[in-house]
């Protein structure tokens, strides 16, 4: 990187944390330093919220994936807006009538305090756990293209936040996100502009969309029913729908952020705005990263994009085969760009005939391609048999290294530093309320001053980050770990939603049955988990089906528990 | 419900309209009409590059 990059990427950080400690120093009591005093607006809460959501993984992730697997990921979030307009139509005015300071208070007013402990346990432990990823994850991949040490980038990206959270609460948290958002889809536009603008000069729009929709990468919605498919518009619709209630309903990191609000209405319009911007934002994301697939169609693309990887088959006994993979490779691309700028001219010369036999000719160098890819990464495990074959995160930071112009490289990291920073601030913010007021504040020390509670809540914000950034700087020793917290995550959520709407909408459901409910349904959803192969996405569905039949069944068998007043 | 921290000073102005389209319900079915319009686009744009 050039020392323009490197200024504005540690500009813009450096900016944030400034920005978010001056900003909002000085909060005096609790509810200023959870809720922000009321005083957020919508589009702060609308611009919050996707922040949140939008984990740096987002933006290194969803590009490659779009260059791999084309755009269907995006009828994942097809649940979502629906999700917006549930949320806004029925949680947030009872958040508000009841003002809570966390959605797990709620479970007592409508329960009791042992169903409340249970889902704030519940949602310490998956959301302690991933606090430590969602900063362990772009760590991996910024240590790697930047060769810093992976302790340094976890310690940086952690206590950055930590500093700016632990100052300002949850004003600190969603004014900054106000601006990473910016900086995050400011950068993002423009790397799609320069993506698009850097293709070869006889290559036009419409040419680029004909390669990339050859290629199976504009495949954007799949109406085709099946329970194999990860992605198609009815398990987004369904699946994306209780994850997305759960996520936004009864998450404390997304609940916070609208409970900050200054009414009701400011709260909907924030999550209303997210529920029409959220789709548009992935596609504009994928749209992204199957630009640079067709970018690679004209220039040669990195056989491996992990260099760092790459480097250790080189320095090993099996260079010489790489070598002559790569030279294979290289000649196979060569091939290929010509038949795909043979196949442009037929289109636009309207031979429909001589362009569908030079496609079928494109299918099978590009399967060419790929086996020789296959080949590669066949090497790479057998030079080092626990490194990561799966290149399809570096795919983006690759191509913005090696080709956007000084300036814009900085840019694109900063907009995945902010990512990072964006999403643990709210998770640290969210644990910490959750310990404060659910555990400690309830069942530990009932009598404390507001100025106790306040600190209390900021040595609480303190430790979660140091939780999550000793758990980043050892997550590398433990192999699956990451994959397990991901797959946790989805356990723990169907029953917690499953709790919040036998709550809202079934109202003869008493708290022995829903809390008897989400022990048994916890239960079964592990017992399914450990002996059935179930994707697990699947698990938000039956949790909180479970909890819902079982509450309903258990309160008939003890219908004659005293009603709670 | 812990009420010992003082309660919060939020407006309960769940029944306020909205800054546009005059009702929640609106706004809600705009946020879905969005939602139709752009499956739609995107499957004329799968189907045009399939």
């Amino acid at each position: 990187m050039s020392i323009l990059d490197w200024i504005i990427l540690f500009g813009t950080l450096v900016f944030i944390v400034v920005y978010g400690i001056y900003k909002t120093k000085g909060s005096k009591n609790i509810e200023g330093y959870l809720k922000a005093d009321n005083s957020m607006k919508w589009w702060t809460i609308g611009l919050s919220v996707m922040a949140t959501q939008a984990s740096a993984i987002t933006f290194l992730s969803t590009p490659g994936q779009a260059f791999d697997d084309g755009m269907g990921f995006v009828q994942f979030y097809f649940g979502l807006p629906i999700a917006m307009v549930i949320v806004s139509a029925t949680f947030i005015p009872i958040y508000y009538r009841l003002k809570v300071y966390t959605a797990y208070e709620y479970l007592e007013s409508r329960f009791d305090l042992k169903t409340r402990i249970l889902t704030a346990f519940l949602f310490l432990l998956q959301r302690g756990l991933q606090a430590g990823i969602t900063i362990y994850a772009p760590s991996i991949i910024l240590s790697t293209v930047l060769d810093w040490e992976l302790s340094f980038t976890v310690i940086l990206i952690g206590a950055l936040v930590v500093l700016y959270t632990v100052s300002g609460g949850t004003k600190a948290v969603s004014q900054t996100q106000k601006y990473q958002m910016a900086i995050m889809m400011g950068g993002m536009f423009i790397a799609g502009i320069t993506v698009i603008s850097l293709l070869p000069d006889e290559i036009s729009f419409g040419d680029a969309m004909q390669v990339a929709g050859h290629s199976d990468k504009l495949n954007v919605v799949n109406f085709s029913f099946s329970l194999r498919d990860r992605y198609n518009i009815w398990s987004g619709i369904t699946g994306g729908l209780f994850l997305a209630l759960a996520y936004f309903g009864t998450d404390q990191s997304q609940v916070q952020r609208y409970l900050s609000g200054k009414s009701v209405g400011e709260s909907r319009l924030g999550l209303l705005m997210n529920g029409l911007l959220k789709v548009p934002m992935q596609f504009f994301i994928l749209f992204i990263g199957v630009m640079v697939f067709v970018f690679y169609q004209f220039y040669q693309p990195p056989v491996f994009f992990n260099e760092v990887t790459k480097e250790k088959v080189v320095n090993s006994e099996n260079a010489d085969e790489l070598n002559n993979l790569e030279q294979a490779y290289a000649d196979n691309f060569q091939e290929k760009k010509a038949a795909i700028m043979g196949m442009l001219e037929a289109i636009n010369a309207g031979e429909q005939d001589a362009a569908e036999k030079i496609k079928e000719n494109i299918t099978t160098l590009q399967a060419e391609g790929e086996a020789i890819r296959d080949d590669v990464k066949a090497l790479v495990t057998q030079t080092d048999p626990d490194a990561e074959t799966n290149d399809t995160d570096y795919v983006f930071i690759t191509f913005v290294m090696q080709n956007l112009p000084k300036g814009l490289v900085g840019l694109l990291f900063a907009v995945i530093f902010s990512a990072a920073m964006s999403s643990s601030s709210s998770e640290l913010n969210a644990l910490a309320s959750t310990t404060t007021i659910d555990l400690y504040k309830r069942t530990m020390r009932t009598k404390g001053s507001d100025r106790h509670y306040l600190m209390a809540s900021k040595y609480f914000t303190v430790l979660w980050g140091l939780i999550a950034i000793l758990f980043a700087t050892f997550a590398s020793l433990l192999d699956n770990l990451i994959e397990f917290i991901n797959i946790l995550g989805s356990l723990f959520y169907g029953t917690i939603l499953g709790i919040f709407l036998a709550a809202f909408y079934i109202k003869y459901v008493r708290s022995n049955a829903v809390f008897m409910a989400a022990i048994v349904a916890e239960s079964m959803v592990i017992l399914l988990f450990s002996n059935y192969e179930i994707g697990f996405l699947w698990f938000n569905v039956i949790g909180c089906g479970l909890v819902i039949i079982f509450s309903i069944f258990f309160q008939v068998l003890i219908g004659g528990e005293k009603k709670r007043e | 419900m812990n009420q010992e921290i003082s309660p919060a000073s939020s407006q309960i102005s769940e029944n306020d309209p909205p800054p546009i389209l005059k009702t929640w319900k609106n706004l809600y079915w705009l946020v879905i009409g969005n939602l139709i319009v752009l499956i739609v686009l995107f499957s004329i744009l799968t189907h045009m590059y399939s």
